[in-house]
């Protein structure tokens, strides 16, 4: 009776949400089967080799207008395959729900991770860049700070990493509340407008100069206790494109724990059986698959949103979605981001090395531009005078995280929308580009700009969603057999990872009291022996066994 | 670590090797032979049943093959593209008592030239000789290593092993004809049986005399850490910057899951 074709829940989409949810049902002892349309892992998260990028953007170009990819030519950019484009690139807080499920569900030691090494803001007014202390040392040595602002920044940033809520101290009642972060560090704070503004922008990853202080707060210090976690820098950044091979690490894991993985196929058919009775042996679900021999049937589906066959959305009793569970995520969430990617094969400053010989004296020695490996460059809003309202994230990765090789380098750079624009991704992003590429390690301006040798522009959309509004109030369906996890909502640079990592274990422990109610009611009906329907479910992750040497037998 | 009392470290090499293969043909007990008969079990950590550990002395040399199974991603040709990458070695089995076994194979190493590292070494291994050996096969029970698939993932329910037999009559892979596709193909080549540990050993002892260890070692002397999947030859400052999300586990745990 325990078929090949036969599981306890399917995952359909191997964003970074679903594989995590997938690995640890299937650590839990159920019976997984995942399964993605595409033939690569990771979904609108994926990590694509270049080859893999340029299809996916040609192919995305003629359904959507806002693609455009420009190469300068493909012989300049050989070795597809050492390539890793992130599809939706992010930074991971070294002390965070990501880093945790990674560490305790062994995934880890799958992959490679490296530290960001620059956070950097650019100032309009010097038209420069600027690095952002990572420390308190380094805040104390830095000679452009006074002594008084020295003063002032730590009183904040001890306020910031305070474990006190922070509505209940002084500094946010009364009209503060709703003061906007900014506006906050200024007045509260007594800090300057460009202190204020790295806080606001590069440090706590806002974005327009109305972001409310409270959520600002939040992520602030998350952020913070990240420092010295692992070094220097609050951040990691996987291997390999990060979020995509992360997937991968935990579906691995998944099928290590018997999951069965299924790429690039269709769903063409899902149909339900009539009877909602679960004590009926029958599984719920049965799916037909494009070029693929036999059905398959699972009593409890999980998918994105994007990925369940519209056809199967009728029976709204049966849907949960599962609600965000990360917080400051913003209510009025953008839906889109404007995205940019290209390939350079020069180095990018975003600091310079100050002669380390000459002692505590003057800094008047000549300044060599440092080449950035692995770096984040934020321009704060109305950084260009003809540019858009909100700050513009630019993420650098070079050789260090494993996704180009070696004198290549990747320049992301996004910007969220809160409105249909008109004007196109290109249109909004390309003169941040072009001023990115001004900051060339070469520094001298006798040398020419850097010129991409790959460039490509696309609107990345959270899909709007496809079922009744009325739904998500009546989401709290008594007996769901369909579980919808948040999607990945389009959260700040560093949070996309530890928002999958909570997500996935909401989803987790709603799909064991779903699964668990299937086995204790099949077992008054059936004579399944006790083995077969106990699954005890005590934690998100089993520990890791140390030692195994059991394997053997 | 067990190889930090051994006092060779510094001279130890990380080899990622991975096992490709059609379902049951004993990929899993190939690698359970030799983690085991080598070694005493218990001593090397391992991950779930993830991958294994096995050192292997070459000369002056310690190589610490990390040894990846395919998990049974390569069922439904689900295999990530993580599970090539930076492979310095692969070993391809087939079932030398099923012709269709050998063509799997030969696919199989087609997409290790696409996929994986250029210079991997490819090592081909004939499985289940034991099953064409008259001395093992007369018994009864000669399923051979299918049946010590330890691994679930890995194991195929419904794959029947081949019933014993008596003698050759078994074989449906001439030796010559795999060595022929072997040489031509540049893969080193054994016949292999888990089940009495013939020719098990000396795969990963030809692997390891094929694998470019100076070139690693320089590489990962650039990289510091010392996982496989680090070595690549870092730019200079990315030394300090490669993290080993283990070192500070126990530190400040999830500080904000608020």
């Amino acid at each position: 009776m325990d078929n090949e074709g036969n599981f306890d829940v399917i995952v359909l989409g191997t964003g970074l949400t679903e594989s995590i949810t997938a690995a640890a049902l299937a650590k839990a002892g159920f019976k997984v089967a995942h399964l993605d349309r595409n033939d690569y892992y990771g979904g609108g998260e994926a990590s694509l080799s270049l080859d893999e990028y340029i299809n996916w953007a040609t192919q995305n170009k003629d359904s959507n207008e806002s693609t455009s990819i420009s190469l300068s030519s493909t012989d300049a950019l050989p070795n597809s395959r050492q390539y890793s484009i992130s599809l939706s690139p992010s930074v991971i807080p070294a002390a965070g729900p990501l880093i945790t499920s990674l560490v305790e569900s062994g995934v880890s030691r799958y992959g490679g991770f490296r530290l960001v090494e620059y956070i950097s803001v650019y100032s309009a007014a010097e038209n420069k860049v600027k690095t952002v202390p990572g420390s308190k040392e380094d805040i104390f040595k830095d000679k452009a700070i006074s002594l008084l602002d020295k003063r002032r920044l730590m009183r904040f940033l001890a306020f910031a990493s305070t474990d006190v809520d922070f509505e209940e101290g002084p500094e946010l009642q009364g009209a503060n509340a709703d003061l906007p972060f900014v506006e906050l560090l200024k007045t509260t704070f007594s800090l300057n407008q460009e202190m204020a503004e790295t806080i606001t922008y590069a440090l706590s990853h806002c974005v327009l100069p109305s972001d409310k202080a409270l959520p600002a707060l939040r992520r602030l210090r998350r952020y913070l206790r990240s420092t010295g976690r692992y070094g220097h820098s609050p951040f990691l950044i996987g291997h390999y494109g990060s979020s995509g091979e992360i997937a991968q690490g935990f579906c691995r894991t998944a099928a290590v724990a018997g999951g069965v993985y299924i790429l690039g196929k269709e769903v063409t058919s899902m149909t339900r059986k009539r009877t909602t009775d679960e004590t009926q042996p029958t599984p719920m679900y049965t799916l037909t698959l494009s070029d693929f021999p036999e059905p398959i049937t699972c009593d409890l589906i999980i998918s994105s949103e994007s990925r369940l066959p519209a056809t199967s959305i009728g029976d709204i009793e049966d849907v949960r979605r599962i609600p965000s569970v990360f917080p400051d995520a913003g209510e009025e969430a953008p839906r889109a981001v404007a995205r940019g990617i290209c390939i350079i094969d020069q180095p990018l400053s975003f600091a310079t090395r100050q002669k380390p010989s000459s002692s505590e004296g003057e800094d008047h020695e000549p300044e060599s531009p440092l080449p950035v490996d692995t770096g984040i460059l934020i321009f704060p809003p109305s950084s260009l005078d003809a540019g858009i309202a909100s700050a513009v994230t630019v993420l650098v990765v070079g050789e260090g995280t494993l996704s180009v090789p070696k004198g290549k380098w990747i320049i992301y750079i996004s910007t969220p929308l809160s409105t249909n624009l008109s004007v196109s991704p290109e249109q909004i992003l390309k003169p941040y580009l072009d001023l990115t590429l001004s900051f060339s390690a070469a520094s001298s301006s006798t040398e020419p700009p850097i010129v991409p040798l790959l460039t490509s522009f696309y609107l990345h959309t959270i899909p709007p969603s496809t079922m009744p509004s009325s739904t998500m109030e009546s989401a709290s369906s008594l007996s769901p057999t369909i579980l919808i996890p948040p999607s990945p909502a389009n959260l700040s640079l560093p949070d996309p990872g530890d928002a999958a990592a909570l997500n996935a274990e909401a989803t987790f422990w709603e799909a064991v009291k779903v699964l668990q109610k299937f086995r204790i009611s099949r077992k008054k009906t059936s004579d399944e022996t006790e083995d077969e329907v106990n699954v005890e479910v005590e934690r998100f992750w089993p520990p890791v066994p140390n030692e195994e040497g059991d394997d053997e037998e | 670590m067990a190889d930090a009392a051994s006092g060779s470290t510094d001279k130890s090499v990380q080899v990622k090797l991975v096992l490709l293969g059609e379902a049951a043909v004993g990929k899993s007990s190939v690698v359970l032979r030799f983690v085991s008969d080598e070694f005493q079990p218990n001593k090397e950590p391992t991950i779930g049943a993830a991958f294994l550990t096995q050192k292997c002395r070459l000369e002056d040399r310690v190589l610490r093959y990390e040894i990846w199974d395919t998990a049974g991603q390569e069922r439904f040709h689900s295999l990530a593209p993580m599970y090539y990458r930076n492979a310095q070695a692969a070993v391809v089995v087939y079932d030398i008592t099923k012709a269709a076994s050998l063509e799997k194979a030969k696919s199989w190493v087609k997409e290790l030239q696409r996929q994986a590292n250029p210079n991997i070494v490819i090592a081909l291994a004939g499985n289940k000789l034991d099953l064409v050996q008259p001395s093992s096969s007369s018994s009864g029970n000669a399923s051979s290593e299918s049946e010590d698939e330890a691994d679930d993932a890995t194991a195929t329910p419904g794959e029947a092993p081949s019933p014993g037999g008596e003698s050759d009559s078994l074989r449906q892979v001439p030796r010559e004809e795999a060595q022929a596709y072997a040489t031509e193909a540049g893969l080193l080549f054994f016949e292999t049986s888990a089940k009495t540990g013939e020719g098990i050993v000396e795969i990963f002892t030809e692997i390891a005399k094929k694998i470019p260890i100076e070139h690693i070692l320089a590489a990962t002397r650039g990289g510091g850490v010392g996982r496989p999947g680090a070595a690549g030859g870092r730019p200079g400052n990315a030394q300090d910057a490669a993290v080993n999300l283990e070192e500070n586990a126990n530190k400040p745990k999830d500080a904000c899951n608020c």
